[in-house]
């Protein structure tokens, strides 16, 4: 089995981590069968997006199979001077998806959605990660704010959405009813861990709107590989999620 | 490549049988819906991966109805004598007295053991009425499940203190590591989110014959337990120890 891994990062984060280098995490993807990763830089995720997000084009630049993801601020936050412009030069560079973490930054995340910053990723439908956790956090649990996400997938019915975090617990109840109606909303199931959760996502829509992370460099990637793994479906849905959704997500902009 | 970890990337079924410290049955939780919780799919979930038994407690650990939640735990154990081996349920707010009782109890229908878990009950983990159920279980042989003993110094007393016990650590750190060292009777399970590069850790500064995996189902998920030990770069034969004979050593030794 293959995987294709939604969330992990490279660089120095606050806290020390098992390797910081795109070469350390190439070696280890290997070690786990994971063939491609989206790959955001530290600096993006705890200090500035700006700053981190130009000098992870540079660095994993020569590695096809790390493809990178742009931290996301709201459009007129006054950190980016032509934000239809700096976006398009993104996709240049080969972005292939966007990450909120609207947490770390202090931003309700229903202000990406009046502030019109997904308006020009709609029109490239480019998949929006979102992710509450808090880069400091330990043990974050359950922190999704629904109401918006529910906004963001009524109002962009096509730009595909993908919610991630530490660890989904009580919250699950309502994944499980996003998963039900909205088409375009995703879910890594790397963020559960509750007993047959992925065979329970599965079997509402065939395992279409599930995709994995792993969390490295924090978290064992054994866990949610593992989940994977064990689960009691098809082989055809495993690869589905392990590799093929996300992959036709990002494929259907090339 | 290890075999076993070969195996599980291809998803096929383990020929070793597992053991499991710590797993819970009774089908409902707050947190959360129990998929396929009834106790019948439980076993057939064991059997699809060649799990051979269990430690089981009840899956409702907050104390609510606790005598009723031993009960569905002392009749599955009844109906699976062969996979499952029970630990019951105590609720540390209520009197010694009671406790005893409830312990007696379960212990006259078959029950082996004891889980603690004081935190879900709002209770401190090093409560005086730990070292009373500690006393108790000392008396009759009986081991203990924590969730959390609270701190290596407070174990580490009641080892000493209480010696027929084996005593379980319920969730994975690297804080009960000298006991478990030092100690014939404590066990370590592995059953907690695990960071990068914890399992060979955990092997290389843990004795090997004290680790046992634990799913903590119908809490967790199988593979988010057994993912981390079988894709880990440890040798197959200590992932043999952790997910097998270790616990099966504990049961046959000490849950008679």
């Amino acid at each position: 089995m293959e995987f294709f891994d939604i969330k992990s990062g490279i660089g120095v984060f606050s806290k020390p981590t098992g390797y910081t280098e795109p070469e350390e995490l190439l070696r280890i993807m290997k070690n786990y069968s994971i063939k491609k990763s989206l790959v955001y830089h530290a600096l993006s995720r705890e200090i500035s997006p700006v700053e981190g997000n130009k000098i992870l084009i540079e660095k994993i630049k020569e590695f096809e199979n790390l493809i990178p993801v742009y931290g996301l601020l709201p459009r007129n936050s006054g950190d980016i001077e032509n934000f239809e412009r700096y976006i398009e030069k993104a996709i240049k560079d080969g972005v292939k998806s966007f990450l909120i973490t609207y947490n770390t930054f202090k931003i309700p995340l229903s202000h990406y959605l009046y502030s019109e910053t997904l308006e020009i990723l709609n029109e490239f439908k480019l998949p929006v990660i979102i992710d509450p956790t808090l880069p400091f956090s330990n043990w974050q649990v359950d922190s999704g704010d629904w109401q918006s996400i529910r906004l963001i997938c009524e109002k962009y019915p096509d730009l595909p959405v993908i919610f991630t975090e530490f660890r989904t617990r009580y919250h699950i109840r309502i994944v499980i009813d996003f998963i039900k109606n909205y088409k375009n909303f995703y879910y890594d199931v790397g963020s559960c861990w509750n007993y047959r959760v992925v065979e329970k996502l599965v079997g509402i829509k065939n395992g279409e709107n599930l995709v994995l992370g792993t969390n490295l460099p924090f978290s064992e990637p054994g866990q949610s590989l593992g989940m994977i793994l064990c689960s009691d479906i098809s082989e055809s849905i495993k690869k589905k999620i392990a590799y093929g959704n996300i992959e036709k997500i990002i494929v259907k902009n090339e | 490549m290890s075999k076993l970890k070969e195996k599980f990337l291809k998803s096929e079924k383990l020929e070793v049988e597992l053991y499991d410290i710590h797993a819970h049955i009774g089908g409902y939780n707050r947190d959360y819906p129990v998929f396929d919780g009834e106790s019948r799919k439980i076993i057939e979930e064991m059997d699809r991966l060649n799990i051979k038994k269990a430690i089981v407690m009840p899956l409702g650990v907050y104390g609510t109805e606790w005598f009723y939640q031993n009960e569905k735990l002392i009749n599955d154990c009844k109906k699976y004598s062969e996979r499952l081996v029970g630990f019951c349920l105590v609720n540390l707010n209520y009197p010694e007295k009671v406790i005893g009782k409830e312990i007696t109890r379960c212990r006259d229908e078959g029950i082996r053991g004891i889980k603690l878990i004081a935190s879900y009950q709002n209770c401190e983990d090093t409560d005086k009425k730990t070292e009373y159920v500690c006393e108790y279980a000392n008396h009759y042989k009986m081991p203990i499940l924590n969730h959390n003993w609270g701190n290596p110094d407070f174990l580490e007393k009641m080892v000493k203190k209480y010696q027929y016990i084996q005593y379980i650590c319920g969730h994975f750190s690297f804080i009960w590591k000298d006991v478990v060292n030092n100690y014939e009777n404590v066990w370590l399970c592995t059953c907690n989110y695990l960071g990068f590069g914890t399992v060979e850790k955990m092997v290389n500064e843990i004795r090997n014959d004290r680790i046992c995996w634990g799913s903590d189902f119908s809490d967790l998920h199988f593979g988010f337990t057994l993912g981390p030990i079988l894709l880990s770069s440890i040798s197959d034969e200590i992932k043999i120890k952790i997910i097998s004979e270790n616990t099966k050593n504990l049961i046959e030794r000490y849950c008679i």
